[in-house]
């Protein structure tokens, strides 16, 4: 048996013999759940309230539990999309096309357990997809030198700026925001505290959990709460379903295993791509599954293989966008910009090292997807007849408790009563950007990449000079940060263009 | 009131870029070159928002403070502010319970023994999980520090 096989045995058996680690993934599955559930909570607050919980844990253990968490925020996100029509989180909106028909039909627990089996199924193809692609990648991470990871970083920035938002000029403020209050603390080349105001808090830099709560937790609960109410209007008679219509959906999946096989590899595809999101993988697959099908005509009036589609794609898409993520620091969606933001807290650096020296700790995490997946589906079928009122928690009820979580964050994570401020102040940023459609995620993006680029990019003037740029791996990331911008015009005109006709 | 809120959120970044460009101009060379860069990249960009954005008003105008739900933001923004100063004055186990209800009945209405079910749970979640299970210390709060 090869190394790598070792590894990853031992990884899968580690996890399964570790009651701690298969506790934490049980515990965290209803907390995605949850947090896709409730509609305008979403993944992203569900990861940057969850952060302060894993203080003081491994690191793997932390990684574990958000990722588990993270996992299943669609498979819960599946659930106001389908019975009200009213999409959990962004990439579940697609769900709504059919799986809301058929609940109209009467159909609501088929839909609900065809979504949960194509989610199950998903995860854990997109799963093995990062695992399959681990091998292949290996050697392309490990050539990389500073040049390379100064350029990832701008490509990063770039990606995100272009996709996150309809604005790629304010999506590259934003990054360059970032990636400028990166430099507030200790410089490491010369020792000299820039942007510190005297302050000896600031000089570790800014807080990386702090930055992130204040930019999404905050804005957030202040849009929450002034929208106010629940989608309690809506009648509770929809949600009445039996666990045998549940069941008839798990099945239907099966009975499309063809176009969920391929919608799963298509999502993983997607997720792989850094920054095209969730989004574009679910269309992508709904109007693949269109495209595909023999009777397209069914499809946006209750048609199963409508709900199978996006939701395979949804969730294969988080095991695909794992890999940008973990080896090179570009998250592969918004939600593992998060992630990774986390993931630096935890003490876990994205980048060769992990293939290096922790390759184990990837491949628990590959498992800890694949099982919080199994274990979702299993947990749903448990709880099916009451999952359905999860949509009518009141948002104002929500607001005070996440204001003090977010605070507490802030507190534990920099262990200094003066990030309150910090907290505040960007938390009224955050308000600002949200309240006037500008995009955040490149934010957290520039700060968590800035001092690897910064750094980067000193070893590379130092070994190469100005010509680092012309270095042949260089080219081709400069050539893919221009077909991202290429991308973003082109994709500009097109919608410009629909809008005309 | 109008106000044009992608030009004030340029005009802000602008001038935070342009701070962070004056103050870099004194650290040594390497230390000031990666603000440099990315200061004056972002201080270009916030221009030609800004201007974007004060083209864009003239042409259509729009009045963000009219939109539903702004007041309702801003006094939303004043609880968070509240929620803060309760918490560095008292500290956590103490300012989060009282916050908790203080929100839930004077600003959402709620009854009150609902309220102090949640704070009730707040309170047990911020102790139990963070003071006893991770062992971690909590903020006692400036008051408590002062005593």
């Amino acid at each position: 048996m090869s190394i790598e096989t070792d590894i990853y045995l031992a990884s899968l058996i580690a996890l399964l013999g570790s009651p701690m680690l298969l506790a934490l993934i049980v515990a965290a599955i209803p907390i995605g759940m949850f947090f896709g559930a409730v509609p305008g909570l979403g993944g992203k607050l569900g990861i940057a309230l969850l952060i302060p919980f894993v203080f003081g844990m491994e690191p793997l253990h932390g990684a574990v539990f958000l990722v588990a968490m993270h996992a299943v925020v669609h498979t819960g996100g599946s659930i106001p999309s389908i019975l009200f029509g009213i999409p959990g989180t962004g990439p579940d909106a697609a769900t709504v096309v059919d799986g809301y028909p058929m609940a109209q039909k009467g159909q609501a627990g088929r839909a609900l357990g065809a979504s949960l089996g194509a989610s199950g199924i998903g995860g854990v193809i997109g799963a093995m997809a990062l695992a399959l692609l681990l091998p292949v990648l290996r050697p392309v991470v490990l050539s990389f030198g500073p040049a390379e990871f100064f350029l990832l970083a701008i490509l990063g920035v770039t990606f995100i700026a272009a996709l996150s938002g309809d604005s790629l000029v304010k999506g590259l403020i934003v990054g360059c925001f970032g990636l400028v209050l990166a430099t507030i603390g200790m410089d490491p080349m010369t020792g000299v505290a820039r942007f510190t105001f005297g302050q000896l808090f600031l000089w570790e830099g800014i807080d990386v959990i702090t930055a992130v709560l204040a930019l999404f937790a905050i804005p957030e609960m202040i849009a929450l709460g002034a929208r106010g109410g629940s989608v309690s209007a809506v009648s509770k008679d929809i949600a009445n379903y039996g666990l045998r219509d549940v069941i008839e959906g798990i099945f239907d999946v099966g009975r499309h295993w063809w176009l969920t096989l391929r919608t799963s590899i298509i999502g993983a595809l997607v997720g792989v791509v850094p920054g095209l999101g969730g989004e574009a993988a679910s269309w992508l697959c709904y109007g693949h599954a269109v495209q595909s099908s023999k009777t397209p005509e069914r499809f946006g009036k209750g048609a199963v293989e409508g709900v199978i589609a996006p939701e395979t794609a949804n969730n294969s898409k988080e095991g695909g966008a794992l890999l940008p993520t973990l080896f090179f620091g570009i998250p592969g969606s918004s939600g593992m910009v998060l992630l990774l933001g986390a993931f630096v807290t935890l003490g876990i650096q994205p980048g060769p090292q992990l293939i290096l020296y922790h390759l184990d700790l990837v491949w628990t995490l590959v498992w800890a997807l694949v099982l919080a997946n199994v274990i979702a589906v299993a947990m749903f079928l448990g709880i099916a007849r009451w999952v359905g009122l999860l949509v009518f928690v009141r948002g104002g009820l929500l607001v005070p408790l996440i204001f003090v979580f977010a605070i507490t964050g802030s507190y534990l994570s920099s262990g200094n009563w003066k990030s309150l401020i910090v907290l505040f102040l960007l938390g009224f940023l955050g308000y600002g950007l949200k309240r006037f459609d500008w995009p955040r995620p490149p934010f957290v993006i520039g700060l968590v990449l800035g001092g690897i680029a910064e750094e980067s990019l000193h070893k590379a003037l130092a070994i190469w000079g100005p010509a680092f740029l012309l270095r042949p791996q260089s080219l081709i990331l400069l050539s893919m940060v221009a077909a991202s911008i290429v991308f973003y015009v082109w994709r500009r005109r097109t919608a410009r263009n629909a809008h005309d006709d | 009131m109008t106000i044009n809120g992608n030009a004030v959120i340029s005009a802000i970044m602008l001038a935070i870029f342009s701070a962070m460009l004056i103050m870099a101009a004194g650290y040594p060379p390497e230390a000031r070159f990666m603000p440099t860069i990315v200061g004056f990249a972002g201080a270009i960009l916030s221009l030609v928002q800004l201007w974007r954005s004060l083209v864009s008003n003239r042409r259509v105008p729009r009045t963000e403070t009219d939109r539903p739900g702004w007041h309702r933001e801003v006094r939303l923004l004043g609880w968070f502010a509240g929620f803060l100063l309760a918490i560095l004055g008292v500290g956590f186990l103490i300012a989060a319970p009282v916050m908790v209800v203080g929100f839930l009945v004077v600003d959402q209405r709620e009854r009150p023994i609902l309220a102090g079910a949640l704070a009730a749970g707040c309170l047990a979640v911020l102790y139990l999980v963070f003071e006893v299970v991770l062992e971690l210390s909590l903020y006692r709060g400036l008051v408590a520090q002062f005593l």
